[in-house]
């Protein structure tokens, strides 16, 4: 791979060693895009140079070093902005790292983002060849493997077709299938596969449990904890492009939530918002609190557990029956709940200055991952609203799901059957099988 | 790190050749698509132009080709052809590999591959359409009973003008990456270029001084002039441009392409941030 270096006795059992990676990027505010404008850039002085007429740096990753072991799966996780993306590509040989090295011992099949290596213009199977021709796989095999890959993505009537009129769904379908049917020795998986319906993602870790069960080592990117913890042997925790934590993923994950815990209740309370006015909000939400039935706060719920979400406010004013709202997403922003206080003719009477609300959930639905929550407050007609608070709170729901089942939620509900005839009467009338 | 010395970079295009191949295919595959004469405009084409200059400078304005080499006769739309497939060899390269790496640039911030592959793949699809054109003017030569040794010389005369022109394109392709007005630029400097390079005219034609400046070795001196007028003494006069002419020629060749190749090695490492 461009931009690796090979070195064979520190690599022993190692697929991929990262050695104090550091990566800078120049975030560019002007940068001319004609030579005009670099010239009369250079004129007057500005930065002074032909390139770029002024530039910042910007660190995206900070002396990262971690070792992904052979044939492992490793998790990272991280905020958005956090330099998962980045370190992938200084894997993948996209980037070259601006300090220290990275070496990589294997083929290496990245899927990085939506529509991984696809030439619009050009039709899904033309996208295959040429897709695997840049992973390095001979024609040859690919002919083997194309009609693989095409049902594999479940693309058959549009495979002919160029990639542009593709949904995103079936660019996913696509680039997961090309990536993982070219004989990797490494995969690098960014958060795309997210995309796919439920149906595909469960096809998607299928086929990377049994890629790893043939030794293949894998590093993926998620925001998925559960299934993070569930698959991983090891994992990194990226905070602000540093590494924060690395090893056992149970010990990572604590310590992710552990941050993103006291960031969140550092976040919350009195800091004021942009543009709100106390005058015309006379009632703002200052925090949400998840409590379990014994009044503790968890870092993470189970699936099936009761939970408390308390929303406190503070009134500046008397506000006579006020509306609150919950309303609770999973990680693609899907709209999974959203109970209002007067549904159910809850009225909270007059409030004034700090106090709280609660909605109490007898068994939590949701199955695993992580769920924002947004809470928000109206005035006792529903019509205007005070405040809301919108993707600062989040619901961690850990614990290994029944894989049996599937889908977001958990329904309350038993089976039963149809009430079977006796054994001995048998209900054909033309005689059954003594 | 390692970004490769010369040799490296070579052993990895080379590694890479099953994309070059696949875009080689895939730029002759999607060519004249949807057109109902299909792979036959590939000849159209430069048959047109060669109609068009032969009948403005051959016809219209007179020039005068030179006896062909068998002596028994001249004709200035061969003589012309001569030149003109160098010169459309030298033209694709170039605007085939700029083209080429903002075509496919995108995609190398998802997938990593050599940079010079898409320039290395239009390359080879332009010597392909050279080939082609070359037989065919060989063929009519032969037809003429114009034919030589020296005929075996011209495809090496024309990897090296590949090279050549490669080594530019490279250059000004990673420029364009940067600086779209490097695009616009080329296409004007590439037109004055054409008519600076005896194709269209004989070297012979243009006088010695013009202006007090020595005109005609100014022209000998642009180093396409040295391919075009080899062209037609090989395949035209069927003499041979001399073993000095040849040795100069494939010296230029190889040091353009080596400069452009290092300079665009250097220029590209970080090329799938700026794309």
């Amino acid at each position: 791979m461009g931009g690796t270096a090979m070195d064979g006795t520190a690599m022993d059992g190692k697929a991929i060693v990262v050695e104090g990676v550091s990566k800078c990027f120049r975030l560019t505010t002007d940068r001319p895009l004609s030579l005009k404008e670099a010239w009369t850039g250079l004129r007057s002085g500005s930065g002074g140079r032909l390139r770029r007429v002024r530039s910042e740096p910007f660190w995206a990753l900070r002396d990262v070093s971690l070792e992904v072991p052979r044939g492992a799966m490793y998790g990272l996780v991280g905020r958005n902005g956090s330099g998962k993306s980045s370190l992938l590509r200084i894997m993948a040989g996209i980037y070259r790292p601006t300090e220290g090295r990275v070496q990589v011992r294997g083929r290496t099949s990245a899927l990085l983002e939506l529509g991984a290596g696809f030439h619009p213009a050009l039709s899904g199977r033309e996208n295959i060849y040429l897709n695997a021709s840049m992973l390095g796989v001979p024609k040859s095999q690919i002919d083997e493997r194309v009609e693989q890959i095409v049902e594999f993505a479940g693309l058959e009537a549009f495979i002919d077709s160029p990639v542009k009129i593709y949904s995103s769904g079936m660019y996913v379908r696509l680039g997961f299938a090309v990536a993982v049917h070219v004989d990797p020795e490494i995969l690098i998986v960014d958060e795309v596969v997210a995309v796919g319906d439920e149906e595909f993602q469960l096809r998607c870790f299928g086929h990377l449990e049994s890629l790893r069960a043939q030794g293949v080592t894998i590093v993926l990117v998620s925001h998925d904890l559960g299934m993070l913890r569930a698959n991983c042997d090891q994992m990194a925790w990226l905070n602000r492009g540093l590494v924060s934590a690395v090893g056992e993923p149970q010990d990572v994950i604590n310590a992710y939530l552990d941050t993103v815990d006291t960031e969140g209740a550092a976040s919350v309370g009195h800091r004021p918002r942009p543009g709100a006015d106390e005058a015309a909000t006379p009632l703002r939400i200052t925090d949400l609190e998840f409590f379990d039935e014994a009044g503790r706060r968890p870092k993470s719920f189970a699936s099936g557990d009761p939970l408390i979400v308390r929303i406190h406010y503070l009134a500046s004013r008397p506000v006579d029956d006020p509306v609150f709202s919950l309303g609770f997403y999973d990680h693609n922003n899907l709209h999974l709940a959203g109970p209002r206080s007067h549904v159910g003719g809850f009225r909270p009477g007059r409030v004034q200055g700090e106090g709280w609300v609660e909605f109490r959930l007898r068994r939590i639905p949701f199955r695993t991952g992580a769920f924002h929550v947004n809470a928000a407050v109206q005035d006792s007609e529903a019509s205007f609203l005070y405040d809301r608070r919108a993707r600062e709170f989040w619901l961690q729901i850990s614990g290994e799901p029944d894989p049996r089942a599937n889908g977001l939620l958990n329904l309350d509900g038993d089976w039963r059957s149809q009430p079977q005839p006796p054994p001995d009467q048998p209900a054909a009338p033309a005689g059954g099988v003594r | 790190m390692i970004t490769g010395s010369g040799r490296g970079a070579m052993l990895e295009i080379w590694g890479y050749r099953e994309l070059v191949g696949r875009l080689v295919q895939r730029e002759l595959g999607a060519r004249y698509k949807r057109s109902v004469l299909g792979w036959l405009w590939s000849m159209l084409n430069p048959a047109a132009t060669l109609a068009i200059y032969a009948l403005v400078f051959g016809v219209m304005l007179k020039f005068d080709p030179p006896r062909a080499g068998n002596g028994r006769f001249d004709n200035f739309a061969l003589y012309l052809f001569c030149a003109l497939v160098m010169w459309n060899a030298f033209y694709g390269v170039i605007t085939g590999a700029m083209g080429a790496l903002l075509d496919l640039g995108s995609l190398m911030g998802k997938v990593y591959f050599p940079p010079e592959a898409p320039a290395v793949a239009a390359l080879c699809t332009v010597l392909f359409q050279a080939a082609i054109e070359g037989s065919i003017l060989m063929l009519i030569l032969i037809c003429l009973a114009n034919v030589s040794l020296t005929f075996l010389l011209w495809p090496v005369l024309l990897v090296f003008l590949a090279i050549f022109a490669l080594g530019i394109g490279l250059v000004l392709s990673v420029w364009n990456v940067r600086y779209r007005d490097v695009g616009y630029l080329s296409t004007i400097a590439l037109q004055f270029l054409f008519y600076v390079t005896p194709i269209v005219y004989p070297l012979s034609l243009i006088p010695e001084r013009a202006m007090g400046l020595p005109v005609r070795d100014i022209i000998r001196l642009n180093p396409l002039s040295q391919f075009t007028e080899a062209s037609r003494e090989l395949l035209y006069g069927l003499d041979w441009p001399g073993l000095l002419r040849l040795g100069l020629m494939a010296l230029i060749s190889l040091g353009v392409g080596a400069a452009g190749w290092m300079i665009f090695k250097a220029r590209t490492r970080d090329i799938a941030e700026e794309l």
